[in-house]
């Protein structure tokens, strides 16, 4: 109860370290999500419609990778984001950009894996409509998206629950630096560490509202099932 | 388009110069010590400084690798090692405190008596009753093994819980089980209401904490000069007010390392100055 308490107060004492951290979450984790559509949903796409052994191959390495644990693709890409390590030049380690090259590795898998399963779902009545029309490939696409759209909407929604809520790869990547790479979920097990579990719990408060907002807002805007 | 988008991307995530990332021991962080020496780092000298706070033993691997300038650590045998391998560039021992055994109230095994901290942990270890670890390669854990060793004696494993965790968490697990712990007086200071744990042991120079910076020749070439003005500052110049003022709640828990004591070398203590 104090922790609701710690939070109002949290959120309405204008606590501007609160607000950057927020912002620095929402920010990393929004454009990783871009970043995974824009790949990801031509990728789902490509292997919807791909025939052969390759695709098949291709389709289950894709749905195999969304289980991949957020700690581990944090360690590989440290160890080649380390000075010491191939990337090493690029100078990336501890920035925000590092934390959304690990996110995007997250999210990308889900976002084709759900967009191949939404494609590969359409009625086959959609296919013919589409290819009966006569039109080009980039309209054909157009038209399958559209009639897919509740599935790849409810796939980026939980592509970016993953990102926005992970803690593994955005602490070894982001370094948990304050006012550069700090994210909600880094700063709740620091607080927690440091043994301040009222303002942890705040913290948390604030990620879950934001979790659950977001799921909220877009699924009454774009799931809700029809009355 | 797209030049002009990763531009403004780039921008929006990149680093700002200058910068001058450093490791630092969780006990210096979670105190809440570097909330007041980071900012007036940065004031006095236009410094944009991120630091990361890990374990002892994760920050000699950031310097070894290169990925950190400077090291704020508390474990003179790793210390040793790293300047064994001609890795360090600079080295100062700037400040100390204590370490401490705490545990129930009742003390149990009577670790209170004893005549030495060796002879505490020895008397925990052979009453059987529960001790918790770090067991997190950090400071704390490495003078936690050093204790046993001098003891020779250490806790049956039915009867030693490793938490990997920091010293908050762990003091916790401590008093939920009613164990026995090695902690830094700082955060035991810090938590002592939350915890059903007193201080068992405490006066012995084998439990004095001591903090050293030092710069590795790993370090980024761009950062090295900042590496130094940090070192510099918090070994020799403004950064000392700082130490000596910052208090939690009215107790000190950080101590000035006494001038004219030999502050090069990991292994020399301030045994022998007053105990503070």
């Amino acid at each position: 109860m104090s922790a609701f308490v710690d939070a109002l107060r949290l959120i309405v004492s204008g606590d501007t370290e609160v607000w950057k951290i927020t912002a620095v979450s929402l920010f990393v984790s929004g454009a990783a999500l871009a970043f995974a559509t824009i790949a990801g949903v031509p990728l789902g796409y490509a292997l919807a419609h791909a025939r052969g052994r390759a695709a098949r191959a291709a389709s289950s390495i894709v749905h195999t990778l969304t289980a991949l644990p957020t700690v581990v693709v944090g360690l590989v890409l440290y160890f080649m984001l380390s000075a010491t390590g191939p990337l090493g030049w690029m100078d990336l380690l501890y920035t925000r950009l590092a934390m959304i090259v690990g996110q995007t590795v997250l999210a990308l898998p889900i976002v084709a894996a759900l967009t191949l399963v939404a494609i590969q779902r359409l009625p086959p009545a959609a296919f013919e409509t589409a290819s009966t029309l006569g039109l080009g490939r980039l309209t054909r696409l157009a038209v399958l998206l559209r009639e897919g759209r509740t599935a790849i909407v409810s796939a980026l929604l939980l592509a970016f629950a993953r990102v926005f809520t992970e803690l593994g790869a955005a602490v070894i990547l982001g370094g948990n630096i304050r006012g550069e790479t700090r994210t909600l979920t880094t700063v709740i097990a620091l607080e927690h560490t440091r043994g301040d579990d009222a303002r942890a719990m705040a913290l948390g408060l604030i990620l879950v509202v934001i979790a659950l907002a977001v799921n909220a807002g877009v699924h009454s805007r774009w799931l809700r099932r029809p009355s | 388009m797209f030049a002009l988008a990763a531009a403004v991307f780039g921008a929006a995530c990149g680093p700002r110069p200058p910068r001058l990332r450093i490791a630092t021991t969780t006990s210096v962080d979670s105190s809440g010590l570097l909330d007041t020496l980071v900012p007036g780092f940065e004031q006095e000298h236009g410094v944009n400084l991120q630091v990361l706070a890990v374990g002892s033993g994760q920050a000699f691997q950031l310097g070894r690798r290169g990925d950190v300038a400077l090291l704020v650590t508390h474990e003179p045998a790793g210390e040793r090692a790293l300047i064994s391998d001609g890795l360090v560039r600079y080295y100062r021992k700037f400040m100390f405190n204590r370490f401490v055994i705490a545990g129930p109230p009742e003390d149990p095994a009577a670790a209170r008596g004893a005549a030495s901290a060796s002879e505490a942990m020895s008397r925990i270890a052979r009453s059987g009753r529960l001790f918790v670890s770090r067991g997190d390669d950090s400071g704390t854990h490495a003078r936690e093994r050093q204790l046993w060793a001098m003891a020779g004696v250490s806790p049956q494993p039915a009867h030693l819980i490793e938490t990997g965790q920091g010293m908050a968490p762990t003091l916790r697990v401590a008093s939920q089980r009613v164990a026995y712990v090695l902690t830094d007086e700082a955060t035991l200071a810090r938590l002592a209401d939350a915890v059903q744990l007193r201080v068992i042991y405490d006066n012995d120079p084998a439990l004095l904490n001591t903090y050293a910076v030092m710069i590795l020749t790993t370090a980024p070439a761009r950062t090295s000069e900042l590496a130094d003005r940090f070192a510099r500052w918090i070994a020799e110049g403004g950064g000392r007010q700082h130490i000596d003022a910052f208090r939690i709640g009215t107790r000190q828990v950080f101590f000035l390392w006494p001038a004219g004591l030999d502050a090069a070398s990991p292994e020399s203590t301030p045994a022998g100055v007053r105990a503070p």
